[in-house]
């Protein structure tokens, strides 16, 4: 009985404790156990080891965050509450990866954000009218292929902030940080289709605004 | 007539572009997939969407983020975690609701579900109690009955038709609920005692103790006739009894609901925010 797929099914849904992850898939990946033993340390009170952790996600958090939130501002103290918030909850990790733990809880986050900026709406993305900033280029890199991609950059990044917020956080966990329909439905609180709709969706949409700019990402 | 570059967008605008984006995706299977192909190769346009959704998915992935910086350091102070601990019943709770624990959320369920039987029982009980007083006190009146009866009545609401017939008991005091016993017989001259009362009628006159006049009885001075004969049996003692336990039960039970629906809230809420 114990042997029935069933029950493993079960079991595998049911996410495992700190103690049992550590002798089973934490030895597996050295990033999942230091994570683990410094969620550990943290639980127990250790503050230096919570902020090793943020050490270790603060700019992942951000970068995850700052595509969703089109304004500085708001994204730091997005990902600020996001680390406030997973100090606040740490009883409440239920084992698994703590980096899908932290994105989660930033996701959440962001969401908040969001709702409070339909009431407070904002310029989006002030800092792309700064031309100082530009992505490193390698040594042999050819300066029109160089302004071709920052071109891109520039256009996808302004055609991801004008499409809604929930394409918009399918498509950067899909294709950006790499998670799955079903992983992104998790963290999302929706559904699988719900989920792959907003992805197509979204795409279609982010098509349709760099309708007179595809050229930059054909060939 | 229209022209042949018309006809040809028209055919693709009934053509669904979000089976060409689930192409793209890779989520198709079986006979999508097959009419997807068969769209992208016959529909040029269609072919088109594909290639181009392909790419901006490339683009999407390969894009930095819009600030490539992040504008500050997002380590906690010490003041920080001081303020972010939970302490007192927050710390309980969070411990309590804590996804180690694995049994918070049945353990909230039962509670709550055994607070809130409980309290239903015990209320049907009382409700049973209070009603089956009421005939018997319906035939008793007056004097000894009410004497005997008042104290029974500070533990009922003015809904549960008090088992006091205390005719005549005392005059001038405000009547707040008519009494099942009386309220048959009696029911004007309740009335007409409300109307009358002053609220401040003494106890030296019906020979009842103070709190029996704040208690919620309808007093009926003008009917003490008609509930005067039959005023020799004590009533509503046994219903004093049984229904005195009920307090602290209820209080248990009552208890008993707010931790479990707090447990369960608990864990849901972290659940559902940090899980």
């Amino acid at each position: 009985m114990l042997d029935s797929p069933r029950l493993r099914i079960a079991v595998r849904r049911d996410p495992l404790i700190v103690e049992d992850l550590r002798s089973t898939t934490v030895s597996d990946d050295p990033v999942q156990r230091r994570d683990l033993i410094l969620l550990e340390n943290a639980r127990s009170g250790d503050l230096d080891a919570f902020n090793d952790l943020v050490v270790c996600y603060q700019d992942q958090l951000f970068a995850l965050i700052v595509r969703m939130v089109p304004d500085r501002d708001q994204a730091s103290d997005c990902v600020q509450e996001a680390f406030f918030s997973a100090f606040r909850n740490l009883a409440g990790f239920r084992g698994g990866s703590v980096k899908s733990w932290l994105h989660r809880i930033a996701i959440n986050a962001a969401m908040d954000i969001q709702r409070a900026r339909k009431r407070r709406p904002v310029q989006p993305y002030p800092e792309l009218d700064d031309e100082s900033w530009q992505p490193p280029a390698g040594k042999d890199a050819d300066p029109v292929t160089t302004a071709l991609t920052t071109e891109r950059h520039r256009a996808i990044n302004d055609a991801l902030a004008t499409i809604t917020y929930d394409q918009r956080a399918a498509i950067i966990l899909f294709d950006v940080e790499g998670y799955d329909y079903a992983e992104i439905a998790d963290m999302t609180g929706v559904s699988l289709g719900t989920v792959k709709s907003r992805i197509h969706r979204g795409r279609l949409a982010l098509r349709d605004r760099l309708a007179g700019r595809m050229e930059l990402f054909r060939g | 007539m229209p022209h042949v570059s018309d006809v040809r967008s028209t055919s693709h605008d009934r053509h669904d572009p979000m089976l060409v984006a689930a192409l793209a995706a890779g989520d198709l299977a079986g006979t999508d997939h097959d009419q997807a192909i068969a769209l992208t190769r016959s529909c040029p346009e269609c072919a088109t969407l594909h290639d181009d959704l392909l790419a901006l998915a490339r683009a999407t992935a390969a894009a930095p983020p819009p600030i490539a910086t992040r504008p500050r350091d997002f380590r906690l102070t010490p003041a920080d975690a001081a303020r972010l601990r939970p302490s007192g019943w927050r710390r309980l709770v969070a411990a309590a609701s804590s996804s180690r624990t694995i049994f918070s959320r049945p353990l909230g369920a039962g509670l709550a579900t055994l607070g809130l039987v409980g309290l239903l029982v015990g209320n049907v009980q009382l409700g049973s109690n209070s009603a089956g007083a009421a005939p018997r006190a319906a035939t008793s009146g007056a004097g000894a009955a009410a004497a005997a009866a008042a104290p029974s009545s500070r533990e009922f609401t003015s809904l549960d038709a008090a088992p006091a017939a205390s005719g005549g008991a005392a005059e001038g005091q405000v009547p707040v609920a008519l009494p099942a016993a009386s309220a048959a017989a009696s029911a004007p001259a309740a009335s007409d005692s409300a109307v009358r009362g002053s609220g401040t009628g003494s106890a030296s006159g019906s020979g009842l103790p103070d709190e029996v006049h704040a208690a919620p009885l309808g007093v009926v001075p003008g009917n003490a006739a008609a509930s005067q004969p039959a005023a020799t049996e004590p009533l509503a003692s046994g219903d004093s009894v049984s229904t005195e336990p009920l307090r602290p039960l209820n209080l248990l039970f009552g208890a008993a609901v707010i931790v479990g629906v707090a447990l369960l809230v608990g864990s849901l809420f972290r659940g559902r925010r940090t899980a």
